[in-house]
């Protein structure tokens, strides 16, 4: 549906992204994860055919974004962040101007018009000025206008930032809710986001891809190692820490910072210590308020996928 | 073209959603009002002294309040144009929308053509108001109407190519203010450039004859439609607009 080819964009002297290569099939949604100033946005704008690459490949659908741009076009609804809209607009007159640049069949364009202000919650605010809009019917008007030619492809950037807790959960449904047959490239700083959204997740940092991968194999990233926070009823002693440290499987064991009854233990993901681990303890007459496993998230994922980049850098 | 009439129609829509239109329109008649009064008067002060002195009118309606009006009229235009022009495409680019309008199938030439038309419709608007007075003239007195149509056809061709050049400097800035200034600038000088021509070689003098944008009116202003002169103003204003569509293109030239 979507392939890229060694993609590379430069701003002057400046390279924006460096090489980014990956293929989507119909129905996939991808997340596009990175600090700011991956080449996240930079990468969406070079699918959408707003700016071309300096070398390197788009094909939408089997088109080349370059030689048929309009073909492309026809094909993507694109939300940019933070969406740019004609602020003295009414909300429904908008929403037609756009069905009619995007080539919906002038019979259609009403009832696709009341189709997407259906679908994204509009109805209230339909005769409103866009200008006047919230910020999460802003965001929604947006997704509207991406959504009014039925397109099989969504390029939605940052689909939920600067929007309050309740509003991201509710575009965050609601893509998901618009997923379905379309293929959609969703990008995120915000982690939980493309967990709970994407299938499968590219991680770019400073324009290259760190880490490609279906999300729930991305944590094996951190050596599928385990990690342990236990708190205990007392002081632990230095003897009880070496104790520990010493069981087979065990990698480092020390007092979580500024509290010194608790502890962590990370311990090889191929050895489970629990029960050994709970009933030394009990053994050594302490008693366990707390004992929980961390999970490795994406953050942690992303947080040394990206550190290490500087490091090596 | 069904594109550019759907952008079109948009822009004209949004003159009038800003006070940018009404203050277009109002200024401009209100000047012209002031105009055609002046000189009618004069007219009529004339023929009532020709007819108390019993000597023939040496000056026709037409040359008295017709010629000066439209004279006006290109003035006008001058000044008021760019006002009309600044925002088409610099404020596309200056609120971002420009990003989700290029992200459309649509062409670039689709866009400064739809741009371009937006601006002429108002013109066409304003034009359309001003056949009052002509009207007035003709339940009146005895105006020459081939003369008048001639320059219609004449300010339609002249507004065009003002409108061409604001799309321009539009295209390469996101700011109104510049885009409006360099349009003013250019047009002011295309209209004095051949003050110039006395000063130099015959060869050049008649290059900056034909260059300047007024001395292609003035066939218009006597009645007739050169065919000379139409050409000038249509491929002037191809060539601004190519130009415009240039700077849209110009994105996709860096690196």
């Amino acid at each position: 549906m979507i392939e890229v080819k060694n993609l590379i964009k430069n701003y002057g002297s400046c390279r924006a992204i460096d090489g980014i290569s990956f293929t989507l099939n119909k129905g996939e949604i991808l997340g596009l994860l990175g600090p700011n100033g991956a080449g996240k946005t930079t990468t969406m704008r070079i699918i959408t055919g707003f700016i071309p690459p300096s070398s390197g490949t788009v094909k939408v659908c089997g088109y080349d974004i370059t030689e048929h741009p309009i073909q492309v076009k026809r094909k993507i609804g694109y939300l940019p962040e933070n969406p740019p809209l004609y602020n003295e607009m009414i909300v429904h007159k908008y929403l037609k101007y756009v069905a009619e640049l995007k080539d919906v069949n002038s019979k259609k364009i009403a009832s696709s018009v009341e189709k997407v202000i259906d679908l994204c919650n509009l109805g209230v605010v339909k005769d409103r000025i866009v200008g006047n809009l919230s910020k999460g019917f802003r965001q929604r008007t947006g997704l509207a206008q991406a959504l009014i030619n039925d397109p099989e492809i969504l390029i939605l950037d940052e689909p939920t930032s600067g929007l309050d807790p309740k509003q991201i959960i509710e575009i965050r449904n609601l893509i998901k809710s618009l997923a379905g047959n379309r293929t959609v490239i969703l990008s995120s700083h915000i982690l939980p986001e493309v967990q709970m959204t994407c299938e499968s997740v590219i991680i770019l940092n400073k324009g290259k891809i760190v880490a490609v991968d279906h999300q729930k194999n991305l944590s094996k990233y951190l050596n599928g190692n385990n990690s342990y926070e236990m708190t205990l009823s007392k002081k632990i002693s230095k003897k009880f820490i070496n104790f520990i440290k010493d069981f087979e499987g065990v990698l480092d064991v020390g007092l979580m910072s500024d509290k010194n009854n608790a502890i962590y233990i990370d311990t090889k993901g191929s050895k489970d210590i629990r029960s050994k681990l709970i009933k030394s303890t009990i053994d050594n007459e302490y008693e366990i308020l707390e004992f929980k496993t961390k999970d490795v998230s994406l953050e942690d994922v992303f947080m040394k996928l990206t550190t290490e980049e500087v490091n090596n850098a | 073209m069904k594109k550019s009439c759907v952008i079109a129609r948009k822009d004209f829509k949004t003159y009038f959603i800003s006070p940018i239109g009404y203050l277009f329109l109002s200024s401009f008649l209100l000047i012209i009002g002031f105009m055609f009064y002046q000189r009618l008067i004069y007219f009529v002060r004339q023929s009532l002294i020709g007819s108390q002195m019993g000597q023939p009118l040496n000056i026709t309606l037409n040359d008295a309040v017709i010629k000066p009006l439209y004279g006006t009229i290109n003035l006008l235009f001058l000044f008021l144009v760019p006002m009309i022009t600044m925002r088409l495409i610099a404020e596309e680019k200056k609120q971002r929308t420009i990003e989700l309008l290029l992200t459309y199938p649509i062409t670039s030439t689709q866009l400064i053509t739809g741009k371009f038309l937006s601006a002429m419709f108002l013109i066409a608007l304003t034009l359309a108001c001003t056949l009052t007075y002509p009207l007035i003239l003709y339940i009146g007195g005895n105006p020459d109407m081939g003369q008048i149509f001639t320059m219609y056809i004449g300010l339609v061709l002249l507004s065009a190519c003002y409108v061409s050049v604001g799309v321009f400097w539009s295209s390469l800035t996101e700011n109104q203010i510049i885009a409006a200034v360099l349009t003013f600038v250019s047009l002011l000088f295309l209209w004095i450039i051949d003050w110039a021509a006395q000063n130099v070689g015959q060869f050049m003098s008649s290059v900056l004859y034909y260059l300047s944008i007024m001395r292609h009116f003035e066939s218009f202003g006597e009645g007739t439609i050169s065919l000379k002169d139409t050409v000038y103003y249509i491929s002037f204003c191809t060539f601004a607009l190519y130009l415009s569509y240039l700077g849209i293109e110009a994105r996709n030239w860096k690196n």
